[in-house]
């Protein structure tokens, strides 16, 4: 239980992951790596393109801010199971359990039984993220760093790039807060995982007083690159399972768009945000930004 | 006021973070899989009731190998019976299997039945296991040292178009195999 208090980034998760890994994609051949792992990647990548913004609103002269963004992400029912791929004479007539999901399905056939591994049962995760922000013009640059992190041998890199533009200052009279952004998050473990997630959404909020009400539209993709040890196990009715060697995947996430509503509290430094992110596994993010 | 305010939104702030906190790195402590296992059987005889005892020995799996020393919990999911092959093809008979402990009390028997093995080849017969059937084993493994069994297919009231006949067949069992990271 303790341990779960020393969660507190993104990337204690992949650490954590990355030790795991090996047991967790064992069991699974090239034929059926994306369909266990994908919704990974996609939580994963909703994780590192959400709490880009609280406000479309970006500061003319300077403006800085550091934040604490924390995520919960919501695993859809449909993304805790996948449909294997199974050799000649078995029948995938249920599915089996994708990373997020919970027992793996049993096949029988002629050449005796074949399963999977068990998914970790979990219908949501929380992610947690801190950046900085520092604007200048009318432009927004957002740091999202933490130094190389040591997981066993192997070292873990993070880094987030955004840019983030007002629209609205071009428009005279304009009621409302405009702006553009696109984000570049990088994610690896030395042979292992390398992660990569890009968005590019269209921001628009209105301020009444201490309260901002925001909303965006987001087009985003992410991708994870995984090489792992397939434990071949001679007696599997798999061919493609019998013999232990390395296999590498590209896995997509399966996010692509998402609608973003929130509202952000302004009480002197601090900027209290709440959003709901709509999307292929969806996000509730809170933050807290100390921000002049 | 607005320190109250501060103070109540950050207040909110880590409530809500501990609360949604789920011990999901645990999750990765361990690892749930199953192991399938796989016995077979060789039955030849000229007589009109024969049977043939093996040891299913968990540790003939290599999964079960590789997480051996860091095996938490293991328990019996399923088990059926395969036809390999058979001649003659029409033969048919009474069969029933018994699991024995490694000390050769018997922990469940099973009769499966006047049945044609040659109709078990492709698809294979399931074993209808009751919970206490199941129970037994799963007590049995659980001491965790407990992994090899006494399993014997005998065949009785045999029908056969052949004086000879050879009957290969497999028991296969699934187990869920918990074990720590």
């Amino acid at each position: 239980m303790k341990k779960c208090f020393y969660v507190l980034f993104v990337l204690l998760l992949a650490a954590k992951f990355s030790f795991a890994q090996q047991d967790q994609f064992a069991s699974f051949a090239e034929n059926n790596i994306n369909g266990f792992a994908q919704p990974f990647v996609t939580s994963l990548g909703e994780g590192l393109n959400s709490g880009g913004f609280y406000t479309a609103y970006v500061p003319k002269t300077f403006g800085f801010s550091i934040s604490f963004r924390a995520m919960y992400i919501f695993i859809p029912n449909d993304q805790k199971t996948f449909t294997p791929t199974l050799p000649p004479g078995y029948t995938a007539d249920e599915p089996t359990a994708t990373f997020w999901g919970n027992k793996a399905a049993i096949y029988t056939g002629p050449n005796g039984y074949m399963s999977f591994v068990n998914g970790i049962d979990k219908s949501g995760t929380p992610f947690y993220m801190p950046q900085i922000t520092g604007s200048l013009m009318g432009t927004e640059l957002l740091i999202r760093y933490l130094p190389q992190i040591k997981v066993g041998d192997k070292n873990l890199n993070f880094f987030g790039v955004g840019l983030r533009h007002s629209i609205s200052q071009y428009i005279p009279l304009i009621p409302i807060d405009l702006a553009v952004q696109v984000l570049y998050n990088k994610l690896s473990v030395t042979d292992i995982i390398s992660a990569s997630s890009f968005a590019i959404n269209g921001e628009v909020s209105k301020t009444l007083g201490m309260l901002t009400a925001y909303g965006g539209i987001q087009y985003e993709s992410s991708k994870f690159d995984l090489t792992y040890t397939l434990n071949g196990d001679p007696n599997s009715p798999d061919p493609l399972l019998r013999q232990s060697r390395e296999i590498k995947a590209s896995i997509n996430g399966k996010d692509n768009f998402r609608f973003i509503v929130g509202a952000s509290l302004k009480l002197v430094v601090l900027v209290f945000n709440v959003d709901y992110n709509m999307s292929s596994q969806s996000v509730l993010t809170g933050g807290i930004s100390f921000e002049f | 006021m607005k320190n109250y305010l501060i103070k109540s939104m950050l207040a909110m702030f880590v409530f809500t973070l501990v609360s949604f906190n789920g011990c999901i790195l645990d999750s990765f402590n361990s690892v749930t899989q199953n192991v399938p296992i796989s016995q077979t059987f060789y039955l030849s005889s000229n007589q009109t009731s024969f049977s043939d005892s093996q040891t299913v020995d968990l540790s003939s799996s290599s999964v079960y190998q590789n997480y051996q020393e860091k095996i938490e919990s293991i328990q019996l999911v399923r088990a059926e019976y395969r036809t390999i092959s058979v001649n003659p093809s029409s033969l048919s008979g009474n069969i029933s299997f018994v699991l024995n402990d490694w000390n050769g009390n018997k922990l469940f028997s099973l009769g499966l039945g006047q049945i044609t093995p040659a109709n078990y080849q492709k698809t294979p017969l399931e074993f209808q296991l009751t919970g206490a059937q199941i129970a037994m084993v799963n007590n049995y493994l659980s001491k965790l040292s407990n992994n090899k069994f006494q399993a014997t297919i005998s065949i009785t009231n045999i029908k056969s178009s052949s004086v000879n006949y050879t009957l290969i067949g497999a028991v296969d069992a699934v187990f869920e195999m918990k074990s720590n990271l």
